[in-house]
């Protein structure tokens, strides 16, 4: 029952950053181009973006409890960890064009600041994700500390 | 629920404190683990070493952009420690910590569990936190004992 309810919940991660990194490419293109008529549209996007993020390092910090992976769970995880690198890559990006953009427009910046928060949170649990599941695990040093740890 | 941190937590708490950015943090620390919570209640977040037994955890207080509190919860004696905390943003803001910190909390934590070498936390009447030198249950009994005669 458990290794379905954390095999689940890895798929079921893998699907949502999947979409959200397949989403970012259609959304975010148009609404720079267009420089006054999309002003409404880049708010929006900002704010959908936002949520995306902010669902995703949601997910992100719940498969943190999962336990004792398969290996091809393990290589899932590495798909998802992969797919936050590229999401996070090209909001980087995104987030420098809107800025510019922002400064020469009448948008206000609250909507870029939410979306920078949840891109910089999302930052953060991406390298947590990978401390969690690969390079703690991989430290003997870590690992034989946290046995006495779980002893005392 | 015993609330005890490291003194490196007692010392970073306090540089925060004077700084006015982050006048809400007392506050909000108290509100999270100095309430009457249990251990189901503190045992959430995101789970930073895989451990079910010594779960080390990150909570986000009280959002993304507020502050990271790092703590070890030790289920079978019902204590939790809090061994580090910054905020995300403001003067003191930092992205994250490192793999290397996460070590050397993992050591502190072990070190001053075992040396008895921790702080109590706890709320005055005034409603701020103090922290307190851990007395060993047997060491009270001993000063009550004297006290007594």
């Amino acid at each position: 029952m458990e290794c379905t309810t954390s095999k689940n919940r890895v798929i079921d991660t893998l699907i949502e950053v999947n979409k959200v990194s397949v989403a970012e490419k259609t959304n975010k293109q148009d609404s720079i181009n267009k420089f006054l008529d999309k002003i409404l549209e880049v708010k929006q996007d900002l704010t959908r973006r936002a949520d995306d993020l902010s669902s995703i390092n949601e997910k992100v910090g719940r498969v943190t409890w999962v336990q004792n992976l398969t290996d091809e769970e393990l290589e899932t995880m590495r798909k998802i960890i992969d797919l936050l690198d590229r999401i996070i890559v090209s909001d980087k990006k995104y987030f420098i064009k809107v800025s510019t953009f922002i400064s020469r427009s009448k948008i206000s910046p609250h909507e870029l600041s939410l979306f920078k928060i949840s891109l910089d949170d999302l930052i953060e649990r991406r390298q947590d994700l990978n401390d969690r599941f690969f390079s703690l695990p991989d430290d003997d040093e870590f690992m034989n500390d946290l046995k006495e740890l779980e002893s005392l | 629920m015993n609330v005890y941190c490291t003194n490196k937590f007692a010392v970073e708490f306090g540089k925060l404190k004077k700084n006015k950015k982050y006048a809400d943090l007392e506050q909000l620390l108290i509100k999270d683990f100095l309430s009457g919570q249990t251990i189901a209640d503190v045992n959430n977040g995101d789970l930073l070493n895989g451990s079910t037994i010594a779960p080390f955890l990150k909570k986000r207080v009280p959002d993304a952009a507020g502050y990271r509190i790092y703590y070890y919860v030790i289920i079978k004696d019902d204590d939790i420690y809090l061994t580090w905390l910054h905020p995300k943003i403001g003067p003191a803001g930092i992205d994250n910590i490192g793999k290397e910190f996460k070590k050397q909390i993992q050591k502190d934590v072990i070190a001053c569990i075992k040396a008895k070498d921790f702080l109590v936390m706890k709320l005055t009447p005034d409603n701020e936190i103090k922290f307190e030198e851990y007395v060993p249950k047997q060491n009270v009994a001993v000063q009550q004992n004297k006290a007594s005669k």
